[in-house]
């Protein structure tokens, strides 16, 4: 049996709206609670597909409001993938699809409604950099081509400096983000 | 793999100028100020050292910033000194070339730390033109 928008209604989430490809709960208008998973997010709209005791669900077009962080990051992102080989004067490289792909997954992961706006820097190396530099906290994001993810922290919420890995697990920069 | 040393000649205070493309200009609200991001200051994607013009070499030459950005508008031109980069576990290498006398390369594994202290620690030639986010 499958469940559309027509038989129920998104009403509030356990968190915050999930945007490009995250997991995340919500609670729909039929009581229970969800488990779903985005597939794509465009101009506030989501399509949502989850599974839940073996009865698939389908919520299609539920709107809400873009975070105010969501256009700038997503222009400068779709600007830097213009950039032709050597836009360095060095020899850097162009941006690859697969940053780009790694840096919208973890934006929709980790930022909540109004987090701020983060930097958005290429790599030499054909890679993206988010970086956020505010109260007291210096953060930066390297997505790198072949799909690595790496943290780089520091300051208030980091008291020793950290350099770790999240490719796999994105929740340490979601806790960082949180205190910005 | 070419052996490259550290050449003593160039003092510590010898400047070393890098070129700065705007989308690698980040305003940093910590220091209230633009400055480069630390990802101006990795090696060659291909493995090879960092480049950089030596600035007394440039002025031997008779010329300067604007021969250093010839050619790149919308470019920025920072410095730092051969001694932080020292600091930094770095060398610097001679390595002219036959358009660029005053090259040379900051020899070394670019840590984040060290990138970001390059980053933070250098100082402007030619600032940025405008701000980029």
């Amino acid at each position: 049996m499958s469940i559309s928008l027509r038989d129920c209604q998104f009403v509030a989430s356990a968190a915050e709206p999930p945007w490009l490809g995250c997991a995340g709960t919500g609670v729909l208008a039929d009581g229970d609670v969800h488990t779903y998973r985005t597939s794509s997010a465009q101009g506030g709209e989501a399509l949502l597909t989850g599974e839940d005791q073996g009865v698939e669900w389908v919520i299609i077009n539920q709107s809400w409001p873009e975070p105010a962080w969501m256009v700038p990051a997503k222009q400068a992102i779709e600007r830097l993938t213009q950039l032709p080989a050597g836009w360095d004067s060095y020899g850097a490289r162009r941006i690859q699809a697969s940053a780009v792909k790694a840096v919208f997954e973890l934006l929709g992961c980790t930022m909540q409604r109004h987090s701020p706006v983060p930097a958005v820097v290429p790599t030499a190396t054909g890679g993206l950099q988010l970086e956020w530099h505010t109260g007291g906290i210096d953060l930066e994001v390297e997505a790198t081509p072949d799909g690595t993810i790496l943290m780089f922290c520091d300051g208030t919420s980091c008291p020793t400096p950290q350099e770790r890995e999240i490719t796999q697990d994105p929740t340490p920069l979601a806790q960082v983000i949180a205190t910005l | 793999m070419p052996q490259y040393q550290d050449d003593l000649s160039i003092a510590d205070d010898a400047e070393l100028w890098r070129r700065i493309p705007a989308d690698w200009v980040v305003w940093d609200g910590n220091l209230r100020q633009m400055r480069p991001t630390s990802q101006a200051f990795c090696n060659h994607p291909n493995g090879t050292p960092m480049s950089v013009a030596l600035a007394h070499i440039l002025a031997q030459c008779g010329t300067g910033p604007d021969e250093v950005l010839a050619g790149h508008s919308g470019f920025a031109l920072a410095s730092l000194t051969t001694g932080l980069a020292r600091e930094c576990g770095q060398m610097v290498a001679r390595d002219p070339l036959p358009d660029e006398p005053a090259h040379a390369l900051v020899v070394g594994e670019k840590t984040h730390s060290v990138r970001k202290r390059f980053a933070s620690k250098c100082r402007w030639i030619v600032p940025p033109p405008r701000m980029t986010s």
